[in-house]
């Protein structure tokens, strides 16, 4: 695991990786988020929860720079996501929740192509990456064309590409939608191995179960607004609920119901 | 969601709401793109969109009156070709006869004075044919009366067989038109009807829907009822004609829209991934191709006959009824207008009902089909990604992406070869000479650019996400876009310039110091170009393209097109230097843009100054004084050139000083801040504040000033001994001796209103905005060049220099004035 050993040595105490303070982004006269504050400490695995709209890939598209937060700001590493958005893309992986690839290109090519990109050398990386193209069953299918990859492998190849350049803060959009029993597990095994090697994750999902295997912490996002966040156990007592699912419903719950 | 209809919608409701999605995702569009417009102006936007709308319409009218045009005067064409070909036959025959009168002399009597005329009139035709001048051509009406020609044709023989092929020009524009080029290329990979066939509508009214969608997104289907209207007009009179409008033309424009659909379906469910996007582009681009033929033939009748008849003259013999069909000819030979109409809206119902009967079917034998996974070649490709990794993947792109050639190659070439068509008053004149031949080279090299690069990153689709997660990733994919579309210009241009060395082989040298100019022409332009580049919404929605923006990637090239045409090299060189500042100018204005592009509701304007700014100003004072100039000498007269130009250029420095300064306060930029330079890294110890400070860059403004005047002195005494330019010279100083008064004015101007107002501009704006996109030593030369380009050429290399000099001068003192000073007295020293 030469990728985790050399992301152990880059571990930093203490300070908060990612700090969102009151952030704000609006398209129009739509406001997809509102008044967002949120803190994820170095090393910490975070789940955002939320229902579908509640602008949870609006938050991660703020973080990685792609969109500009209309107020408040966010800083990853110290570095603002969107005025700084070159240096904090070396700090940043990011697996959308449908990755697409380039048509015309293998799966081994699009590793070149990014690794190149971030100003890797080519060569080493694949060397580095070879351990966990083997643990994804991926080494075989490389030579494919990316395009014809079924879901799970192109997710697998999406998190292959948000690795590959060791960054501290993994963005992770909805990583085990579409996977199979058995790459769940690996992908969740590979959070937990990053986390305790130091990669602060930030996840979205909608499997409850999952977040209370894998998170300390848990963020609720509800219509653009964060409705609860603290550490699982904090959540669960100060509902008074016995599983996150059931916390997740009441305060998602329309007004009214 | 909780009321549910009580049952599924019918067939005909199901079409009807489809098509209205369809109608309100049109309008949505056009009402977001004004929203954004707005937006980014801050609510003081014009809105130019509708004139657009009104022009597209008026050229698809046109490609349609053409076709109807071109069918006719492709029938009447074919006819006087037959004749000619009769004539030759008489021709024969009488060469026969005289021959044998000449044998037998005395026994044979002169032919009939009948025949005789018949031939000279034949021979006219002939004549007016065979001239290639289109001035000569025979104009519409043909000289023939139409109707005999027109309407007596049986269904055989060339005429039938021309007019024929025109009907088929007119039916491949209208089938393969499509919903535009834009939307179709990206549809291809997002077909909607698996969504829509999960709900319980008849697939059928799902397929007559998206069949009848192109009716409403392009406008060549508005207009083409007409062609039929004017056909039937032309043989049953006006009335039928406008009947003929409803009851043949919309029948089978619908039928065209439908067939084409149904070919789209056919590639998307039959053909692989892969090659659906190249089938699908070919198909578009050969409707739009065939709406350019129509356009270019119709106005180029006897041409386009005289080119199809030579070589399928073979082909006439064979029966050609389908003209005839379409206007109702009955086989007697005779017209009937119920029989055409019937025969027409028949055939319209048919294809309208194969075609949605065919996509239905097709779907029922599966419409996920066709999934092929491909290998890649095995032999496989050792991805050595060196120096430039995305341009090894746009190469990859252009091998492996059967689309790329069509998006390329052919779009971009059909465009500029439209321009050529545009063009051909000049192209007449190609073969007159080198120069003529490598001036048309370089226009078609920019179309060819101006074309592709607004569609840079519609090859990149949904995988865009990929480089925005890079440091720099979109930069970096659009400056390598840029760098292959130079290249291939450089390929088209060079072919080319090539061809022009065959034809003029001792003009070998300066063709290949334009090919030299035209390397770094493209690269200029191919950076303009992409900043019109656009991303596709998730729909499959193109992008609006501001038409400011694409004048803007226009500048310098007709100088540098004209400079090759008229062999005057400066101005070649002007355009070249104009179209890279131009480039330099947009990329700063793209690159503040650029974080937006998926976020076009944060974006503004970037902040002013910009290198835009200062161009627009610059070109202000220079055109605005060109024309003060002129207006002036007409109202005081040429008796008083002198205090003219003195007047309309100080009117003008001052105008545009002003009205610049007064833009930029309203836009938050105080004058201080355009004298003093304060923020920067080249810091010396005169740009602190301090009144020894100033002392001290004010002398170095006075000693850089007396320096390069006296090198200024010593370069005209230089060129005085040249024998090239040494009478040029003493003519120039004696017409200033003959008119005191000229040259006290210009010192005046010179040395008193010049060097503020241009200072201001060259150096406070241009050259500080240049330093923030460039930087270091070749902003410094950038500026020094464009400033001296604004002057005579023989004085560009001293301008040069002192514009450079002042640039320095600027940044290291922090303070304007020490340029001012400068400038001041290196006029006065070198006019005095």
């Amino acid at each position: 695991m030469t990728i985790l050993d050399q992301q152990l040595s880059e571990r930093d105490g203490g300070a908060d990786l990612v700090q969102i303070s009151n952030v704000t982004k609006s398209f129009g006269d739509k406001t997809a988020l509102r008044g967002v504050c949120l803190r994820v400490p170095a090393g910490q695995v975070c789940g955002l929860l939320g229902p579908n709209g509640a602008g949870k890939t609006t938050l991660f598209r703020l973080l990685m720079g792609i969109l500009k937060a209309s107020e408040g700001t966010l800083r990853v590493g110290g570095l603002d996501a969107f005025e700084d958005r070159v240096a904090a893309k070396r700090l940043i992986g990011y697996l959308p929740d449908e990755p697409v690839f380039y048509s015309y290109l293998s799966g081994r090519e699009t590793l070149e192509l990014s690794a190149a990109m971030h100003g890797l050398d080519v060569g080493q990386t694949m060397q580095r990456l070879a351990p966990l193209l083997d643990r994804m069953r991926l080494a075989a299918e490389l030579d494919l064309y990316a395009e014809d990859y079924s879901r799970g492998m192109k997710k697998k190849l999406g998190l292959l590409l948000a690795l590959l350049h060791r960054p501290r803060l993994l963005i992770l959009d909805e990583p085990t939608n579409g996977l199979d029993v058995e790459a769940t597990h690996l992908f969740y095994d590979l959070i937990g191995e990053l986390a305790a090697a130091g990669v602060t994750v930030l996840f979205s999902t909608h499997l409850m179960d999952h977040v209370a295997r894998l998170c300390s912490h848990a963020v609720i996002i509800n219509a653009g607004e964060v409705v609860a966040e603290g550490s699982i156990e904090v959540l669960l007592a100060s509902h008074g609920r016995a599983s996150l699912e059931e916390v997740f419903l009441r305060l998602t719950a329309p007004a009214g119901t | 969601m909780s009321d549910r209809p009580a049952s599924a919608p019918g067939f005909w409701r199901s079409v009807g709401l489809l098509l209205g999605a369809v109608r309100r995702r049109a309008r949505g569009r056009r009402r977001r793109q004004r929203e954004l417009l707005q937006q980014r102006a801050a609510g003081k936007a014009r809105n130019w969109g509708g004139l657009a709308v009104l022009i597209t319409i008026s050229i698809t009218t046109y490609a349609n009156v053409g076709a109807a045009l071109l069918t006719h005067g492709l029938v009447a064409a074919g006819d006087r070709l037959s004749a000619r070909l009769v004539l030759q036959q008489l021709q024969l025959q009488n060469n026969l006869q005289n021959q044998a009168q000449q044998d037998l002399l005395p026994r044979q009597a002169a032919p009939p004075l009948n025949d005789q005329v018949m031939a000279d009139d034949f021979r006219r035709f002939a004549d007016q044919i065979d001239r290639s001048e289109p001035g000569a051509m025979p104009a519409f009406p043909p000289v023939l009366p139409p109707d005999p020609g027109f309407v007596a044709r049986p269904g055989a023989g060339l005429s039938a067989m021309l007019g024929s092929l025109g009907l088929l020009l007119w039916s491949v524009m209208l089938t393969l038109g499509g919903e535009g080029l834009d939307l179709d290329v990206q549809r291809r990979r997002h077909p909607m009807w698996e969504w829509l066939f999960s709900h319980p509508v008849p697939p059928g009214a799902v397929f007559l829907a998206e069949m009848l969608a192109p009716l409403a997104a392009n406008p060549v289907y508005y207009s083409a009822p007409l062609m039929p209207g004017i056909l039937y007009g032309s043989i049953y009179g006006a009335p039928q004609g406008l009947l003929a409008v409803g009851l043949v033309g919309v029948p089978l424009t619908i039928a065209a829209a439908c067939l084409g659909k149904a070919l789209e379906v056919a590639v998307m469910l039959r053909a692989a991934p892969r090659s659906r996007g190249a089938l699908i582009g070919i198909m578009s681009w050969l409707g739009y191709a065939s709406m350019l033929l129509v356009i270019v033939s119709s106005v180029n009748i006897d041409q386009a006959a005289a080119l199809l008849a030579r070589p399928l003259a073979p082909l006439a013999s064979l029966p050609w009824p389908w003209l005839g069909l379409f206007l109702g000819q009955q086989p007697d030979g005779s017209f009937s207008f119920v029989a055409g109409v019937l025969t027409c809206s028949g055939l319209a119902a048919l294809v309208i009902a194969g075609a949605t009967g065919l996509s239905v079917r097709a779907t029922r034998a599966g419409l996920a089909g066709a999934a092929v996974a491909l290998a890649p070649s095995r032999r496989r490709l050792r991805a050595r990604l060196g120096a430039n990794p995305l341009l090894r993947k746009e190469l990859l792109w252009f091998r492996r992406d059967r689309s790329a050639l069509v998006q390329v190659v052919l779009v971009p070439l059909t465009a500029a070869g439209m321009q050529l068509f545009n063009l051909r008053s000049v192209l007449h004149q190609v073969t007159g000479g080198w120069n003529w031949l490598c001036g048309v080279g370089v226009l078609v090299g920019t179309c060819f650019l101006a074309t592709i690069g607004p569609k840079s990153l519609h090859s990149e689709g949904s995988a865009l996400w990929l480089p925005l997660t890079w440091p720099h990733g979109l930069e970096s994919l659009l400056r390598a876009k840029a760098r292959l579309w130079a290249w291939l210009s450089c390929i088209v241009v060079g072919l080319v310039l090539c061809w022009a060395a065959f034809l003029f082989p001792a003009a070998v040298g300066p063709i290949a110091l334009v090919g030299l100019g035209y390397l770094v022409f493209a690269r200029s332009m191919a950076d303009k170009a992409v900043t019109l580049a656009t991303v596709t919404a998730s729909s499959g929605e193109p992008g609006a393209v501001s038409s400011n923006r694409q004048w803007a990637t226009q500048l310098g090239t007709l100088t540098f097109a004209i400079g090759v045409l008229t062999e005057q090299w400066q101005l070649a060189l002007v355009g070249i230097v104009y179209s890279t500042m131009t480039a330099a100018a947009m990329w700063q204005n793209f690159r503040a843009r650029l974080p937006f592009l998926y976020d076009p509701w944060s974006e503004r304007l970037p902040a002013p100054p910009t290198l835009m700014h200062a161009m627009i100003a610059i070109s202000c004072l220079v055109e605005g004084g060109a024309v003060l100039t002129g207006a002036t000498l007409a109202i005081a007269g040429r008796g008083h050139v002198a205090s003219a130009y003195l007047f309309a250029y100080g009117v003008a420095a001052a105008a545009v000083a002003l009205l610049t300064a007064r833009f930029l306060r309203r836009r938050g930029v105080r004058q201080a801040s355009v004298w003093r330079w304060t923020d920067r890294a080249w810091a010396s110890p005169l740009a602190r504040p301090g009144p020894r400070q100033l002392m001290l860059s004010l002398l170095a403004g006075v000693g850089v000033g007396v320096a390069l005047g006296l090198v200024g002195l010593a370069y005209l005494a230089a060129l005085r001994h040249l024998p090239a330019v040494a009478p040029l010279l003493r003519h120039a100083d004696a017409q200033m001796k003959l008119m005191p008064a000229l040259h006290r004015s210009l010192l005046v101007m010179a040395v008193l209103i010049a060097p503020f107002a241009e200072e201001f501009l060259f150096r406070g704006l241009l050259y500080r905005a240049l330093d923030g996109e460039w930087g270091g030593w070749r902003a410094v030369l950038g500026s020094g060049v464009f400033f001296a380009m604004y002057h005579p050429a023989l004085s560009w290399l001293p301008v040069g220099a002192l514009g450079c000099a002042n640039a320095l001068l600027f940044k290291r003192s922090g303070r304007l004035a020490s340029a001012v000073l400068s400038h001041m007295i290196y006029n006065a020293i070198v006019l005095g």
